[in-house]
């Protein structure tokens, strides 16, 4: 069985520019995959190849084995795409709103009824139904507009910069309204400038630049390979300069440096590396207060596995 | 609203007319127009003076007929072209791509909710229509059939200007198109306004069968104006990257064979020389060479979803390679229609054996039609060979199409010019104009026509290549598809 959405070898040309340059990813049911990249990577051209809207020049995807080129409209059946610039109608209330686009994707009766009433309770716009679209404020109209792509219980969900222009209250509402939806067993694709929005969101990363994908995989397995020493930053009740003698003697140490009130190193072997290191530091005779292994933030996995290069 | 029915309603329909309920113009300017209307009608009552004028209800309709005209004509119409350009605007067509919408229901939805529009300032205005009636001097029947043909040509209007408003999403442009559904609707308040006159305002009496003759016609050009205007306008929503030209290209054929055959028929049932034949059939083919313009300018690849559409069957994806989009496809189903005209020409020939004595051989009439193809080919082949290579780019497509005719024009003109200027006729003699070609033809009883062939036929060699990988294109797409569907057996 493939993934549920299986992009294979996408390019996608506007003239001369390589807007796409053979991309190719997989995400599994449940899984919630960001996708990260400066601005003109190419972001939104993949999703909107994958939503149907930009047909790729060579490559396919398949969402749940239907390919975009050979059957679009049963995949528009299987997938929801929420685009970066989402549209709203004037003079529409929320509730006309869904029940239109219910009424778009075939929904019938009872059924409309009862499915723009769950979306609506899923997205807590039911009490605002009655309210006219142009007097939501941003954080409201991305809620409706992913309550819009709800709409046809869409197994594999796309969503561009879902993020973007939020306030952080309405971010933390949006990471738990996609991880309720992880939890439906939905795919999710999504795009973000804003990184640590991702790392809290996503299971794993697409890095993607110039249109090229530049690594993929969850975010632990990046940091490894990006930087497999361990940095640590040490503080000892003796001070800096005794501390900095005590670690140039031991082991698998490297790269030690004075850093405020204590000091910094690198150590390559690992977490019983770092354990060892701790109780010689000890035994030495030295009083550590701090002994703190630096995370690698994704502001540092991005800014290293991408070279800035704007398109 | 019962459910089931509502199910069934368009949902743009739904939509557009709830949005319009809500939406300031409805709000304003529906209550602007019928009060206005009423006030107008009220000033024109005192003015009025029935010891004076027998005919006072005409009197009094003019000016409401013209604001009914207005609305109908101009508001309706410039409404639907704002309602589809805010689809662009407001970055919702992307959103009803991906749904289950087709783009005859989006183009249907607007259709009908201008049709809905229509009927509101239509019943705005019945109860002065009717007072009209009952002020005498009007006859039920012209005023009805006059009613109609205006709340028809609304549906026709709106249909155009949905049109004209999917073309393009470029601001400048949008505001020229903008212009162009203003004019337009001016245009048809006045030609309303005319016909009018003529049928209403002098009566029925006076009304003479050329009139319903005329007005017939009208509807016929109002049929197809809402044909050609949804299905613009369904070819313009559907992606760029579907085919497009198929349907045009099987339309296009068909209303082709229908001419060919209707001219045959009243050729049959009307008598007349062999001549006779030839000349609707030369007619026929120009009119169809307009489209051809079109065809032999588009791109020359074919995109993924068009090569995916081929038909596996290798002899099927043969006999529909001239229907499938690409310039030098085109070219084919030009010699197709041109092979079609000489087929209807020949069993014309055959059937009709007798002869008035000052008819041209057979022969003669075949070189006619001949030469006058090979113009047309001459001047579709040579400007889109030109063009081939800048195919995949809109701006030069449209080039290319205004290029065609322009050349035709020009070398019709520039040797004319030329000898005015030189005086003295140049030596090639209006060779470039099938017209004049034509005209000293039939009076010559032929020659001269092979030049033109050898000049055609040379063309044909150098779109000889462009023809032959436009074939190929399809043969490889063909067995493309027939590897894919053994593939997913
Ligand atoms: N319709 C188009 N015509 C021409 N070029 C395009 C088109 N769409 C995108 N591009 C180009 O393709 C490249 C990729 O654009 P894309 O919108 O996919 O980037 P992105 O990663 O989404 O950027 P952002 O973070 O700014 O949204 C850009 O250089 C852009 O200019
Ligand atoms: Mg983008």
């Amino acid at each position: 069985m493939t993934g549920a959405l299986e992009v294979r070898g996408v390019t996608k040309r506007y003239g001369k520019l390589k807007a796409v340059d053979n991309v190719s990813f997989t995400v599994e049911p449940g899984q919630i995959v960001g996708f990260i990249g400066p601005n003109g990577a190419g972001k939104t051209t993949t999703m909107r190849i994958c939503a149907t809207l930009v047909y790729p020049d060579t490559g396919d995807v398949l969402v749940r084995g239907k390919s975009v080129l050979d059957d679009p409209r049963e995949v528009r059946k299987m997938l929801g795409f929420m685009p970066d610039s989402y549209g709203t109608y004037s003079n529409t209330t929320i509730w006309e709103y869904l029940d239109f686009f219910a009424r778009a994707y075939g929904l019938r009766g009872d059924a409309r009824a009862r499915r723009v009433g769950e979306v609506m309770e899923f997205t807590s716009l039911a009490p605002l139904q009655e309210k006219e679209i142009a007097s939501l404020s941003k954080g409201m109209k991305q809620r409706l507009c992913l309550a819009k792509t709800l709409l046809h219980d869409p197994p594999v969900m796309i969503l561009d910069e879902p993020a973007a222009g939020l306030d952080p209250r309405a971010r933390v509402e949006l990471r738990e309204l996609v991880h309720a939806l992880a939890g439906m067993k939905k795919s999710i694709l999504l795009s973000s400038h804003i990184l640590t929005e991702l790392t809290e969101m996503c299971d794993s990363v697409l890095v993607i630049e110039s249109g090229e994908l530049k690594a993929s995989g969850a975010l632990a397995d990046l940091k490894r390979k990006l930087r497999p020493t361990a940095l640590v930053f040490v503080r000892t009740l003796q001070g800096v300069e005794a501390t900095e003698r005590a670690l140039l003697e031991l082991p698998g140490v490297e790269r030690v440096r004075a850093e405020g009130e204590g000091v910094m190193f690198e150590h390559q072997g690992g977490p019983e590396g770092l354990a060892a290191t701790l109780a010689a530091l000890i035994r030495v005779g030295l009083a550590p207060i701090e002994f703190t292994p630096q995370e690698l933030d994704l502001e540092e996995v991005f800014l290293s596995l991408t070279q800035g290069k704007l398109q | 609203m019962p459910t089931a029915f509502s199910d069934r309603l368009n949902p743009i329909l739904v939509k557009e007319v709830r949005a319009a309920l809500r939406g300031r113009v409805f709000r304003i300017l529906f209550p602007l127009v019928a009060v206005v209307a009423v006030f107008v009608a009220m000033i024109n009552l005192m003015d009025l003076n029935p010891a004076r004028d027998a005919n006072v209800g005409r009197d009094f309709l003019e000016p409401i007929y013209v604001m009914l005209c207005i609305a109908l004509l101009g508001i309706v119409p410039l409404t639907a072209f704002f309602s589809m350009g805010s689809e662009w605007e407001e970055n919702t067509f992307d959103l009803l791509s991906i749904s289950d919408l087709r783009p005859r229901h989006i183009v249907f939805g607007k259709l009908l909710s201008a049709g809905i529009e229509a009927t509101l300032y239509f019943s705005a205005f019945v109860p002065l229509l009717v007072m009209a009636f009952l002020l005498r001097g009007i006859d039920i029947g012209a005023l009805s059939f006059c009613l109609l043909f205006t709340y028809l040509a609304s549906f026709a209007a709106s249909a155009l200007a949905l049109a004209l408003s999917s073309l393009s999403r470029i601001r400048i442009v949008r505001v020229l198109l903008l212009c162009m559904v203003a004019a337009g609707g001016i245009g048809l308040v006045a030609a309303a306004y005319e016909i009018t006159q003529s049928l209403v305002m002098r009566g029925a009496s006076s009304v003479s069968s050329r009139a319903w003759d005329q007005a017939i016609i009208t509807f016929g050009f109002m049929a197809a104006a809402l044909f050609l205007g949804t299905t613009v306008a369904c070819e313009r929503l559907s992606h760029p990257e579907e085919n497009h030209s198929t349907g045009p290209r099987v339309l296009v054929t068909t209303i082709y064979a229908s001419l060919l055959g209707f001219c045959t028929y009243m050729w049959f049932s009307l008598g007349g020389t062999a001549r006779n034949i030839v000349e609707p059939l030369i007619m026929v083919l120009f009119i169809a060479s307009l489209a051809h313009v079109f065809f032999v300018t588009e791109r020359e690849d074919m995109t993924h979803r068009v090569r995916r559409s081929v038909p596996a069957n290798r002899f099927l994806a043969i006999l529909a390679t001239p229907f499938l989009p690409g310039g030098g496809r085109a070219l084919l189903l030009f010699g197709l229609h041109v092979l079609m005209a000489s087929a209807v020409l020949t069993v014309g020939l055959v059937r009709a054996r007798t002869r008035s004595s000052g008819d041209l051989p057979d022969v003669v009439l075949f070189e006619l039609l001949t030469a006058f193809a090979a113009y047309l080919f001459i001047y579709l082949g040579v400007v889109s060979w030109v063009a081939r290579k800048y195919s995949a780019r809109t701006g030069a497509r449209w080039i290319a199409r205004v290029a065609i005719p322009v050349t035709f024009v020009l070398g019709i003109l520039l040797p004319a010019f030329f000898s005015f200027v030189v005086g003295g006729r140049p030596d090639f003699d209006h060779a470039l104009n099938p017209f004049v070609m034509f005209y000293n033809w039939s009076k010559a009883a032929g020659g001269a026509g092979d030049k033109v062939i050898v000049a055609a036929i040379l063309v044909g060699l150098l779109n000889l290549p462009r023809v032959v990988s436009g074939v190929l294109e399809v043969l490889r797409a063909s067995a493309e598809n027939r590897t894919r569907s053994k593939a997913t057996e």
